[in-house]
Protein backbone atom coordinates (compact mmCIF):
# COMPACT_ATOMS: atom_id res chain seq x y z
CA UNK A 1 0.00 0.00 0.00
CA UNK A 2 2.95 2.19 0.93
CA UNK A 3 4.74 1.64 -1.75
CA UNK A 4 1.38 2.08 -4.20
CA UNK A 5 0.95 5.21 -2.39
CA UNK A 6 4.75 6.45 -2.95
CA UNK A 7 4.61 5.58 -6.72
CA UNK A 8 1.44 7.53 -7.52
CA UNK A 9 2.62 10.59 -5.64
CA UNK A 10 6.41 10.03 -6.86
CA UNK A 11 6.40 13.57 -8.33
CA UNK A 12 4.73 15.70 -5.58
CA UNK A 13 7.28 13.28 -3.19
CA UNK A 14 10.22 14.91 -5.23
CA UNK A 15 8.31 18.68 -5.39
CA UNK A 16 7.57 18.84 -1.90
CA UNK A 17 10.67 17.84 -0.20
CA UNK A 18 13.67 18.67 -3.10
CA UNK A 19 12.13 21.89 -4.42
CA UNK A 20 10.43 23.16 -1.44
CA UNK A 21 12.67 21.67 1.14
CA UNK A 22 9.88 20.20 3.41
CA UNK A 23 11.02 17.48 5.93
CA UNK A 24 8.70 14.69 6.49
CA UNK A 25 7.17 16.44 9.98
CA UNK A 26 7.22 19.69 8.35
CA UNK A 27 4.47 17.73 5.88
CA UNK A 28 2.69 16.66 8.68
CA UNK A 29 1.99 19.70 10.06
CA UNK A 30 0.20 20.80 6.71
CA UNK A 31 -1.45 18.05 6.62
CA UNK A 32 -2.97 18.33 10.05
CA UNK A 33 -3.61 22.56 9.38
CA UNK A 34 -5.39 21.75 6.37
CA UNK A 35 -7.49 19.02 8.15
CA UNK A 36 -8.63 21.14 11.04
CA UNK A 37 -9.43 23.41 8.08
CA UNK A 38 -11.62 21.09 6.40
CA UNK A 39 -13.22 20.63 9.90
CA UNK A 40 -14.12 24.36 10.17
CA UNK A 41 -15.61 23.81 6.45
CA UNK A 42 -18.08 21.50 7.73
CA UNK A 43 -18.81 22.42 10.75
CA UNK A 44 -19.29 26.08 8.70
CA UNK A 45 -21.79 24.37 6.52
CA UNK A 46 -19.27 24.16 3.22
CA UNK A 47 -19.69 20.22 3.37
CA UNK A 48 -18.18 20.04 -0.27
CA UNK A 49 -15.12 22.56 -0.02
CA UNK A 50 -14.65 20.72 3.60
CA UNK A 51 -14.51 17.04 2.18
CA UNK A 52 -12.38 18.40 -0.73
CA UNK A 53 -9.86 19.80 1.79
CA UNK A 54 -9.97 16.72 3.79
CA UNK A 55 -9.07 14.45 0.60
CA UNK A 56 -6.30 17.09 0.38
CA UNK A 57 -5.23 16.83 3.85
CA UNK A 58 -5.22 13.01 3.50
CA UNK A 59 -3.26 12.98 0.18
CA UNK A 60 -0.59 15.60 1.70
CA UNK A 61 -0.65 13.02 4.97
CA UNK A 62 0.63 10.28 2.07
CA UNK A 63 3.64 12.43 1.09
CA UNK A 64 5.63 13.00 4.42
CA UNK A 65 5.63 8.92 4.67
CA UNK A 66 7.22 8.91 0.97
CA UNK A 67 9.57 11.78 1.56
CA UNK A 68 10.44 9.36 4.69
CA UNK A 69 10.86 6.12 3.12
CA UNK A 70 12.56 7.46 -0.07
CA UNK A 71 15.05 9.92 1.52
CA UNK A 72 16.14 7.59 4.50
CA UNK A 73 14.52 9.91 7.05
CA UNK A 74 12.53 7.59 9.35
CA UNK A 75 12.22 8.28 12.68
CA UNK A 76 10.14 6.78 15.55
CA UNK A 77 9.69 10.32 16.47
CA UNK A 78 8.46 11.17 13.04
CA UNK A 79 5.79 8.07 13.35
CA UNK A 80 4.62 9.02 16.25
CA UNK A 81 3.74 12.80 15.37
CA UNK A 82 1.85 11.40 12.27
CA UNK A 83 -0.12 9.12 14.47
CA UNK A 84 -1.25 11.82 16.86
CA UNK A 85 -1.77 14.28 13.81
CA UNK A 86 -4.17 11.66 12.20
CA UNK A 87 -5.91 11.46 15.39
CA UNK A 88 -6.54 14.99 16.15
CA UNK A 89 -7.96 15.18 11.74
CA UNK A 90 -10.20 12.33 13.17
CA UNK A 91 -11.23 14.44 15.72
CA UNK A 92 -11.45 17.62 14.89
CA UNK A 93 -13.08 16.49 11.77
CA UNK A 94 -15.68 13.85 13.32
CA UNK A 95 -16.32 17.03 16.03
CA UNK A 96 -17.16 19.18 13.32
CA UNK A 97 -19.45 16.26 11.63
CA UNK A 98 -21.81 16.21 14.90
CA UNK A 99 -21.66 20.02 15.18
CA UNK A 100 -22.73 20.60 11.70
CA UNK A 101 -25.55 17.97 12.91
CA UNK A 102 -24.63 15.26 10.35
CA UNK A 103 -23.92 12.47 13.25
CA UNK A 104 -24.44 12.79 16.96
CA UNK A 105 -22.07 13.61 19.15
CA UNK A 106 -22.10 9.91 20.85
CA UNK A 107 -21.83 8.15 18.00
CA UNK A 108 -18.53 10.48 17.05
CA UNK A 109 -17.14 9.69 20.05
CA UNK A 110 -17.90 6.40 20.26
CA UNK A 111 -16.38 5.92 16.88
CA UNK A 112 -13.32 8.01 18.07
CA UNK A 113 -12.63 5.86 21.16
CA UNK A 114 -12.85 2.76 18.84
CA UNK A 115 -10.32 4.39 16.58
CA UNK A 116 -7.84 5.00 19.87
CA UNK A 117 -8.26 1.72 20.82
CA UNK A 118 -6.78 -0.09 17.66
CA UNK A 119 -3.75 3.15 17.42
CA UNK A 120 -3.08 1.75 21.24
CA UNK A 121 -2.87 -2.33 20.01
CA UNK A 122 -1.74 -1.83 16.12
CA UNK A 123 1.87 -1.41 16.98
CA UNK A 124 2.02 -5.00 18.67
CA UNK A 125 -0.40 -6.65 16.47
CA UNK A 126 0.17 -5.16 13.43
CA UNK A 127 -3.47 -5.49 12.66
CA UNK A 128 -5.20 -1.74 11.46
CA UNK A 129 -8.47 -2.55 9.22
CA UNK A 130 -8.22 1.00 7.81
CA UNK A 131 -11.74 2.33 8.86
CA UNK A 132 -11.01 5.94 9.79
CA UNK A 133 -11.65 9.13 7.70
CA UNK A 134 -11.66 7.25 4.58
CA UNK A 135 -15.44 6.06 5.45
CA UNK A 136 -16.03 9.61 5.32
CA UNK A 137 -16.42 9.94 1.69
CA UNK A 138 -18.48 6.72 1.41
CA UNK A 139 -21.27 8.82 4.37
CA UNK A 140 -21.28 11.74 1.54
CA UNK A 141 -22.20 9.46 -1.18
CA UNK A 142 -24.88 7.57 0.76
CA UNK A 143 -26.18 10.92 2.06
CA UNK A 144 -26.30 12.33 -1.71
CA UNK A 145 -27.44 9.18 -3.54
CA UNK A 146 -29.65 7.70 -1.22
CA UNK A 147 -30.78 11.11 0.89
CA UNK A 148 -30.35 8.76 4.33
CA UNK A 149 -27.90 9.76 7.24
CA UNK A 150 -24.80 8.54 5.60
CA UNK A 151 -22.40 9.72 8.06
CA UNK A 152 -24.52 8.44 10.74
CA UNK A 153 -23.84 5.35 9.08
CA UNK A 154 -20.40 5.65 8.26
CA UNK A 155 -19.72 6.01 11.42
CA UNK A 156 -21.05 3.41 12.84
CA UNK A 157 -19.13 1.18 10.50
CA UNK A 158 -15.93 3.27 11.62
CA UNK A 159 -16.75 2.51 15.27
CA UNK A 160 -17.77 -1.51 14.69
CA UNK A 161 -14.49 -2.28 12.10
CA UNK A 162 -12.36 -0.96 14.84
CA UNK A 163 -13.84 -2.41 17.77
CA UNK A 164 -13.47 -6.00 16.25
CA UNK A 165 -10.36 -4.64 14.84
CA UNK A 166 -8.76 -4.31 18.61
CA UNK A 167 -10.60 -7.21 20.09
CA UNK A 168 -8.76 -8.76 17.06
CA UNK A 169 -5.59 -7.34 17.68
CA UNK A 170 -5.55 -8.98 21.69
CA UNK A 171 -6.40 -12.06 20.33
CA UNK A 172 -3.69 -12.17 17.82
CA UNK A 173 -1.21 -11.06 20.61
CA UNK A 174 -1.74 -13.31 22.96
CA UNK A 175 -1.98 -16.07 20.67
CA UNK A 176 1.30 -15.24 19.73
CA UNK A 177 2.80 -14.78 22.85
CA UNK A 178 1.18 -18.71 23.97
CA UNK A 179 2.87 -20.35 20.98
CA UNK A 180 6.14 -18.57 21.87
CA UNK A 181 5.92 -20.43 25.23
CA UNK A 182 4.44 -23.86 24.13
CA UNK A 183 7.07 -24.14 21.61
CA UNK A 184 9.62 -23.17 24.88
CA UNK A 185 7.77 -25.99 26.59
CA UNK A 186 8.14 -28.58 23.80
CA UNK A 187 12.10 -28.03 23.37
CA UNK A 188 12.34 -28.16 27.11
CA UNK A 189 10.44 -31.32 27.21
CA UNK A 190 12.28 -32.66 23.99
CA UNK A 191 15.93 -32.11 25.33
CA UNK A 192 14.39 -33.72 29.09
CA UNK A 193 13.80 -36.43 26.97
CA UNK A 194 16.79 -36.61 24.94
CA UNK A 195 19.18 -36.59 28.42
CA UNK A 196 17.00 -39.47 29.41
CA UNK A 197 14.78 -37.98 32.04
CA UNK A 198 11.05 -39.57 32.77
CA UNK A 199 8.77 -36.68 31.18
CA UNK A 200 6.11 -35.13 34.48
CA UNK A 201 2.92 -37.87 35.07
CA UNK A 202 0.25 -36.67 33.17
CA UNK A 203 -2.28 -34.34 35.56
CA UNK A 204 -5.37 -35.92 36.56
CA UNK A 205 -8.55 -35.72 34.23
CA UNK A 206 -10.85 -32.74 35.02
CA UNK A 207 -14.79 -33.30 35.96
CA UNK A 208 -15.71 -32.05 32.86
CA UNK A 209 -13.22 -34.78 31.04
CA UNK A 210 -14.20 -37.20 32.87
CA UNK A 211 -17.81 -36.10 31.88
CA UNK A 212 -17.48 -35.91 28.87
CA UNK A 213 -14.85 -38.75 27.87
CA UNK B 1 -14.75 -21.05 37.55
CA UNK B 2 -16.53 -24.28 35.59
CA UNK B 3 -19.57 -23.93 33.91
CA UNK B 4 -21.72 -24.34 36.34
CA UNK B 5 -20.77 -20.85 39.15
CA UNK B 6 -20.65 -18.89 35.56
CA UNK B 7 -24.35 -19.98 34.81
CA UNK B 8 -25.97 -20.05 38.20
CA UNK B 9 -24.27 -16.09 38.88
CA UNK B 10 -25.19 -14.90 35.84
CA UNK B 11 -28.93 -16.39 36.52
CA UNK B 12 -28.71 -14.67 40.09
CA UNK B 13 -27.65 -11.34 38.11
CA UNK B 14 -30.62 -11.67 35.64
CA UNK B 15 -33.05 -12.64 38.39
CA UNK B 16 -32.17 -9.68 40.55
CA UNK B 17 -31.92 -6.90 37.83
CA UNK B 18 -35.29 -8.19 36.28
CA UNK B 19 -33.74 -8.23 32.93
CA UNK B 20 -36.20 -8.92 29.97
CA UNK B 21 -35.88 -9.36 26.03
CA UNK B 22 -32.38 -8.48 24.06
CA UNK B 23 -30.67 -8.21 27.82
CA UNK B 24 -31.27 -11.39 28.92
CA UNK B 25 -29.21 -12.43 25.59
CA UNK B 26 -26.75 -9.94 26.54
CA UNK B 27 -26.25 -10.87 30.36
CA UNK B 28 -25.61 -14.69 29.39
CA UNK B 29 -23.16 -13.72 26.57
CA UNK B 30 -20.68 -11.67 28.54
CA UNK B 31 -21.81 -13.54 31.85
CA UNK B 32 -21.55 -16.91 30.11
CA UNK B 33 -21.02 -17.19 26.97
CA UNK B 34 -17.56 -15.47 26.67
CA UNK B 35 -15.72 -18.29 27.84
CA UNK B 36 -17.51 -20.86 24.82
CA UNK B 37 -16.06 -18.12 22.55
CA UNK B 38 -12.83 -18.05 24.17
CA UNK B 39 -11.68 -21.29 25.09
CA UNK B 40 -11.98 -22.72 21.57
CA UNK B 41 -9.34 -20.17 20.51
CA UNK B 42 -6.35 -21.95 21.89
CA UNK B 43 -7.46 -25.26 21.47
CA UNK B 44 -5.37 -25.71 18.21
CA UNK B 45 -2.08 -24.52 20.60
CA UNK B 46 -3.00 -27.26 23.23
CA UNK B 47 -3.32 -29.81 21.31
CA UNK B 48 -0.07 -29.01 19.15
CA UNK B 49 1.52 -28.88 22.89
CA UNK B 50 -0.23 -32.10 24.75
CA UNK B 51 -2.11 -33.94 21.93
CA UNK B 52 -4.96 -35.52 24.49
CA UNK B 53 -2.80 -35.43 27.52
CA UNK B 54 -4.09 -33.39 30.22
CA UNK B 55 -2.62 -30.22 31.38
CA UNK B 56 -4.57 -28.69 34.13
CA UNK B 57 -3.14 -25.60 34.39
CA UNK B 58 -3.07 -24.85 30.66
CA UNK B 59 -3.49 -20.71 30.07
CA UNK B 60 -6.88 -21.25 27.94
CA UNK B 61 -7.44 -17.31 28.66
CA UNK B 62 -7.19 -14.88 25.81
CA UNK B 63 -7.82 -11.04 26.57
CA UNK B 64 -11.60 -12.01 25.87
CA UNK B 65 -11.93 -12.32 28.88
CA UNK B 66 -9.79 -10.53 30.97
CA UNK B 67 -10.20 -7.28 32.60
CA UNK B 68 -8.40 -5.75 29.54
CA UNK B 69 -11.39 -6.60 27.32
CA UNK B 70 -13.70 -3.61 29.59
CA UNK B 71 -11.37 -1.26 27.19
CA UNK B 72 -14.06 -2.69 24.20
CA UNK B 73 -16.81 -4.03 26.40
CA UNK B 74 -17.34 -0.46 27.92
CA UNK B 75 -17.62 1.56 24.70
CA UNK B 76 -20.24 -1.33 23.43
CA UNK B 77 -22.31 -0.43 26.73
CA UNK B 78 -22.44 3.18 25.49
CA UNK B 79 -23.32 1.95 21.99
CA UNK B 80 -25.92 -0.39 22.81
CA UNK B 81 -27.68 2.19 25.61
CA UNK B 82 -27.04 -1.21 28.49
CA UNK B 83 -24.33 -1.48 30.85
CA UNK B 84 -25.82 -5.30 31.03
CA UNK B 85 -22.75 -6.46 29.14
CA UNK B 86 -19.99 -4.68 31.05
CA UNK B 87 -21.89 -5.32 34.67
CA UNK B 88 -21.95 -9.14 33.55
CA UNK B 89 -18.54 -9.44 31.80
CA UNK B 90 -17.26 -8.20 35.30
CA UNK B 91 -19.02 -10.90 37.46
CA UNK B 92 -17.56 -13.21 35.03
CA UNK B 93 -14.30 -12.05 35.46
CA UNK B 94 -14.68 -11.85 39.26
CA UNK B 95 -15.81 -15.14 39.78
CA UNK B 96 -12.90 -16.50 37.48
CA UNK B 97 -9.72 -14.72 39.57
CA UNK B 98 -11.12 -16.43 42.61
CA UNK B 99 -9.61 -19.24 40.92
CA UNK B 100 -6.07 -20.49 41.11
CA UNK B 101 -5.13 -20.40 37.15
CA UNK B 102 -2.47 -17.84 35.70
CA UNK B 103 -4.10 -14.65 34.85
CA UNK B 104 -2.81 -11.49 32.60
CA UNK B 105 -5.11 -9.18 33.45
CA UNK B 106 -4.05 -6.24 31.18
CA UNK B 107 -1.94 -8.19 28.44
CA UNK B 108 -1.42 -7.11 25.63
CA UNK B 109 -0.56 -3.97 27.24
CA UNK B 110 0.98 -4.92 30.35
CA UNK B 111 2.57 -8.52 31.03
CA UNK B 112 1.67 -8.81 34.68
CA UNK B 113 0.40 -12.37 35.65
CA UNK B 114 -1.51 -12.85 38.94
CA UNK B 115 -3.17 -16.05 40.33
CA UNK B 116 -5.71 -13.86 41.49
CA UNK B 117 -7.44 -13.77 45.11
CA UNK B 118 -8.47 -15.82 48.36
CA UNK B 119 -5.26 -17.99 47.01
CA UNK B 120 -5.86 -19.67 50.98
CA UNK B 121 -8.69 -21.47 49.87
CA UNK B 122 -9.06 -24.48 47.81
CA UNK B 123 -10.42 -23.78 44.11
CA UNK B 124 -13.31 -26.78 44.61
CA UNK B 125 -14.10 -25.10 48.40
CA UNK B 126 -14.73 -21.77 46.31
CA UNK B 127 -16.54 -23.20 43.50
CA UNK B 128 -18.88 -24.85 46.32
CA UNK B 129 -19.69 -22.03 47.99
CA UNK B 130 -20.01 -19.70 44.68
CA UNK B 131 -22.52 -22.70 43.41
CA UNK B 132 -24.29 -23.04 47.03
CA UNK B 133 -24.65 -19.25 47.66
CA UNK B 134 -26.37 -18.56 43.88
CA UNK B 135 -28.61 -21.54 43.63
CA UNK B 136 -30.28 -20.83 47.24
CA UNK B 137 -30.80 -17.33 46.13
CA UNK B 138 -32.01 -18.43 42.67
CA UNK B 139 -34.13 -20.84 44.17
CA UNK B 140 -35.49 -18.17 46.57
CA UNK B 141 -36.09 -15.03 44.23
CA UNK B 142 -37.63 -17.99 41.85
CA UNK B 143 -39.92 -19.15 44.53
CA UNK B 144 -40.60 -15.59 45.22
CA UNK B 145 -41.87 -15.20 41.84
CA UNK B 146 -43.94 -17.97 41.94
CA UNK B 147 -45.93 -17.49 45.03
CA UNK B 148 -46.17 -14.28 43.70
CA UNK B 149 -47.70 -15.52 40.38
CA UNK B 150 -50.04 -18.46 41.72
CA UNK B 151 -51.28 -15.50 44.82
CA UNK B 152 -51.99 -13.28 41.35
CA UNK B 153 -54.02 -15.84 39.90
CA UNK B 154 -55.65 -15.83 43.22
CA UNK B 155 -56.50 -12.26 43.48
CA UNK B 156 -57.77 -11.82 39.82
CA UNK B 157 -60.29 -14.90 40.55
Amino acid sequence: MNKNSDRILSAFITFVHERLGLSPDQVSVVSLVVGVLAAFLVAGGHLEAGLIALALSQAIDGIDGGIARRYGLISDRGKTLDTVFDRVNEFVIFLALAFAGFVSYRMAALAFVAILLVTAVEPLSKFDPGFKRFMIYFGYLATVIFHIRGFEIALHVVFWANLIAFVVGTILVDYRLQRRIDAQAIMRRESERASGIAPLPEDPPSLLSRVFS
Amino acid sequence: MTIIPHLLLTTLGVQILGLEGKDIVLAYSFGYGVDLLDHPIKLPLYLKKNGRKNEKHYHWRTPLQEPVALFWIVPLSFYLGTFVPAIFFTAHVFLDYCVSYEKRPLYPFSTYSTEGFLQKFSDTSKEVWVCVFCGVMCFALGYHQVVQFIANIFARG
